[in-house]
């Protein structure tokens, strides 16, 4: 038995090693973003002072404080409207899972099959068609109906797992189905909605290709695009650049650290339903 | 055609080499550690960077003055010096890297789900019946666990055949078609050399390619799972 536990120290080291080690690539972009411009491209040592000039340019961008709100506002109002509609789908087809609903539920899983690509100049065209190229909207848009397939199999798992005793009293109470959804129901799939937050989020913040293509003008970029941005502006003042992806990241590390357990749980039950 | 041959060449190294290393780091992260918790969030992070941020981050460290030619300096590999993003031979091999790193992760906690599901007594009563740990890992653990390989290979061939921002930020496709995949490709001809019919043709045969692909996928890991 002692035998095993050295062992499982000497593991348990070596994994912890080996976890820095794979983090290189980050702190290695923290640690140039507090080093003086002269040193940053000076890989293997310290910053001589630490500094902050480089967030200092970024805050002080015009353009940052545009595209952090653009980032916020697209990733919350996405998720609004997923959360909305895939709730009411999930109860809906969870409730009355034959017939019609069912043949909706496999047309709205069925887009979880289509690679964006195929489809980038269709949506290009149609978006230009309706006046919504180039607008924050259609991005909200489209995050929407790109996360319905996965949050509404994940609404309708747990709507199924709901008893419907207190559905059935609260219609003999004469409430109708719009106000017992929205006061009984919903704050019931409270863990759902959580889940299906959590898996979005990070996609959305960190999408590059979408904002990219569907939003050209400068005051409507994102973080991500904002960072393409600033590459191909400055060849050789790179500070500027990881101050910018280091306070693109911090947010979601920090959140999850506050939802991993629910969000691990979410991913790994969504993944092997799907 | 170069780009087909890129996108397959990414999707075989992804699901032969990342599938297997993910399930390694699974299996040392399902030992009874202290730091299990912290190792497992460790590892995950990467997963959770945009992949602009990661091309930044590993750009820096590729390029041709940059941390991995520092310290091959420092251990006076001077021969191994490369500009690892602009040679034919390193730019492909060198984005695969990258995207090792930032999968590896993922992977390793969706099969930590599935070992962590797999019945303690099974593994303790083939331990007395004589089973050495890799036979009892390739006999009980593995055909237990298909269900997660199957998904685990699943998002490795979607998410090489997709591939796109790592490739674009880094090395644009190049050097010449080096690094061009078959997403960089359609937006190319979409975006740069303005030919829709072009790009929606290759938009379309991407998307039998991907069901195809996806569809063979699923019926080989599918048949292999066992039931309890």
């Amino acid at each position: 038995m002692k035998k095993i536990r050295i062992g499982l120290g000497i593991a348990e080291l070596v994994m912890l090693i080996a976890a820095c080690l794979f983090l290189v690539p980050f702190l290695n972009v923290l640690l140039a973003s507090f080093k003086p411009s002269s040193e940053v491209f000076d890989a293997l040592h310290f910053p001589s002072s630490w500094e902050f000039a480089h967030y200092g340019a970024i805050l002080g961008e015009g353009r940052f404080a545009q595209s952090l709100f653009n980032t916020v506002v697209i990733t919350s109002l996405s998720l609004g409207l997923v959360v909305l509609f895939t709730s009411m789908a999930g109860y809906a087809i969870g409730r009355s899972g034959k017939g019609l609903f069912q043949i909706v539920f496999f047309i709205l899983i069925s887009g979880m099959i289509i690679p964006l690509q195929s489809t980038i100049i269709p949506i290009f065209k149609l978006a230009t068609a309706i006046s919504l190229i180039n607008t924050r909207t259609l991005m909200i848009l489209l995050y929407t109906a790109g996360a319905i397939p996965f949050a509404t199999i994940i609404y309708t798992g747990f709507v199924k797992g709901i008893p419907s005793e207190m559905e059935e009293a609260a219609a003999m109470e004469g409430c109708g189905k719009t106000r017992t959804f929205f006061t009984i129901i919903f704050p019931l799939l409270l863990p759902a909605t959580g889940t299906v937050i959590v898996t979005n989020v990070f996609t959305i913040w960190n999408d590059f290709f979408g904002p990219l293509i569907y939003l050209y003008s400068p005051g409507k970029q994102t973080l991500m695009t904002l960072i393409y941005q600033f590459k191909q502006e400055r060849t050789t003042d790179w500070g500027p650049i990881f101050a910018l992806s280091v306070i693109a990241t911090i947010p979601l590390i920090l959140l999850f650290f506050f939802v991993q357990d629910k969000f691990l749980k979410g991913l790994t039950a969504g993944a092997v339903k799907g | 055609m170069q780009a087909a041959k890129n996108t397959l060449y990414v999707l075989a190294v992804m699901v032969l080499i990342g599938n297997p290393l993910s399930l390694t780091l699974a299996l040392l992260l399902n030992l009874p550690l202290r730091s299990r918790g912290l190792l497992r969030t460790l590892f995950f992070l990467p997963a959770l960077m945009s992949l602009m941020v990661i091309s930044i981050s590993w750009g820096f460290i590729l390029q041709y003055d940059g941390l991995l030619n520092a310290v091959l300096t420092l251990f006076g590999f001077e021969n191994g010096i490369q500009d690892w993003l602009g040679t034919m031979d390193y730019a492909l091999p060198a984005v695969i890297l990258i995207l090792l790193w930032q999968g590896t992760g993922f992977g390793a906690v969706i099969y930590l789900a599935g070992l962590q599901s797999v019945p303690r007594e099974l593994q303790e009563s083939a331990q007395i019946d004589g089973a050495t740990g890799l036979q009892r890992i390739y006999h009980i653990t593995i055909p237990l666990i298909m269900p997660f390989i199957t998904i685990n290979t699943f998002l490795g061939i979607a998410g090489s055949l997709k591939l796109f921002d790592v490739p674009f930020v880094l090395t644009n496709g190049g050097p010449g078609t080096a690094t061009t995949t078959l997403g960089l490709l359609i937006y190319k001809y979409a975006f740069v050399h303005e030919s829709y019919g072009y790009a929606t043709a290759a938009g379309m045969l991407f998307m039998i390619l991907i069901a195809v692909i996806t569809f063979l996928q699923l019926s080989i890991t599918r048949r292999r799972e066992v039931e309890m």
